[in-house]
């Protein structure tokens, strides 16, 4: 049968702890690069 | 047997295909508390199923998690990334499920663009809660088209975090569904028998399953499986959504990958890491 939750099918849930090791440092800076953009687009907004 | 030779018409059989590929669907949602379920109608009348869980009044910001093909919004392993996610940076979080996965109405999965209306649903949620920005975080194939076609044409939308995203939606059916047939072990006979030449019908252009899924949508699109493809979209220059790929499980989701990839493959196209999707290096189809 096709496993479609478990580890080892490409489109289903194969998301092991060791591949999150590094995902929220990465994800830390994404968050803060958007935050970053929507202010100065905010400020541009006001300036204006 | 020559792929001709089917007796189905090819939407019953491609339909056949889906249900098998897609045969557990799921139906939970997260028991935190707050968490509402926003069931919907896509824009062609398709029942879609959603999640969104909002511990905060006002939230800073809010994210839509997209699941990948064979997928749901029911995946427990992602929700405690999805909830630390919420707390971490004061966001509202969502889940949905695609048409034919989850909680959602049968149809055909066009790999990008009929998934992309969904998102405009959680929009209308956002709105009623007043939330601010939005970033998509997305894994595998359908979400991964679908967010990118959103980031590049909805102007609410901020962001996008993109894992093991595929060239085109195409390239996603060949690899998938082609797969499934090709290794599974328990395909219905007629499946089966069916598997190497429709992988190898695949293979060659997509015909057949790509002027089925298009036929199905003309109402809607003109031809929807080449409308999930991000090079048929730009941004506004108004609009400039900030997306990151990542590739895939194979090189463990590392950033480090993909910027040598991307090195090696384009380093003599002048390619910029940071660049607008018409600036991108193109793309061969095939």
């Amino acid at each position: 049968m096709i496993e479609v939750d478990g580890a080892g099918h490409p489109g289903g849930c194969d998301y092991s702890p060791y591949q999150w090791e590094g995902f929220f440092p990465l994800f830390d800076d994404f968050i803060e690069t958007v935050m970053a953009r929507k202010g100065q687009a905010q400020k541009l907004l006001e300036d204006n | 047997m020559e792929f001709n030779q089917i007796t189905q018409p090819r939407k019953a059989f491609l339909e056949n295909v889906f249900k098998h590929i897609i045969s557990l669907r799921h139906h939970d949602v997260p028991d935190w508390p707050t968490v509402s379920r926003f069931p919907a109608e896509a824009k062609d009348g398709i029942s879609v199923f959603g999640w969104g869980y909002c511990p905060n009044t006002y939230p800073i910001g809010s994210l839509l998690f997209l699941h990948g093909f064979t997928g749901s919004s029911r995946c427990q392993h992602l929700w405690e990334y999805v909830r630390e996610i919420s707390h971490r940076y004061d966001f509202a979080v969502g889940g949905c499920d695609f048409r034919h996965h989850g909680m959602s109405d049968d149809a055909l999965s066009t790999f990008g663009m009929a998934e992309s209306w969904m998102s405009r649903r959680f929009l209308s949620w956002r709105k009623i809660a007043g939330f601010l920005g939005l970033t998509f975080f997305s894994a595998n194939l359908s979400g991964e088209m679908a967010a990118q076609v959103s980031a590049a044409t909805n102007p609410k939308v901020d962001a996008a975090f993109l894992m093991a995203l595929p060239a085109w939606p195409w390239q996603a059916i060949d690899h998938y569904i082609g797969h499934n047939l090709h290794s599974a072990i328990c395909l219905p006979d007629e499946l089966d028998r069916l598997a190497s030449p429709f992988r190898k019908l695949l293979k060659g252009a997509g015909l057949g399953v790509y002027d089925t899924i298009n036929d199905h949508y003309s109402e809607h699109q003109v031809k929807i499986l080449d409308s999930g493809c991000l090079f048929n979209h730009d941004c506004s220059p108004a609009h400039d959504p900030l997306v990151l790929y990542l590739m895939g499980s194979d090189d463990e989701y590392g950033i480090e990958h993909t910027r040598k990839v991307w090195g090696h493959w384009y380093r003599e196209e002048s390619a910029r890491l940071n660049a607008r999707p018409s600036e991108s290096p193109k793309q061969k189809n095939g």
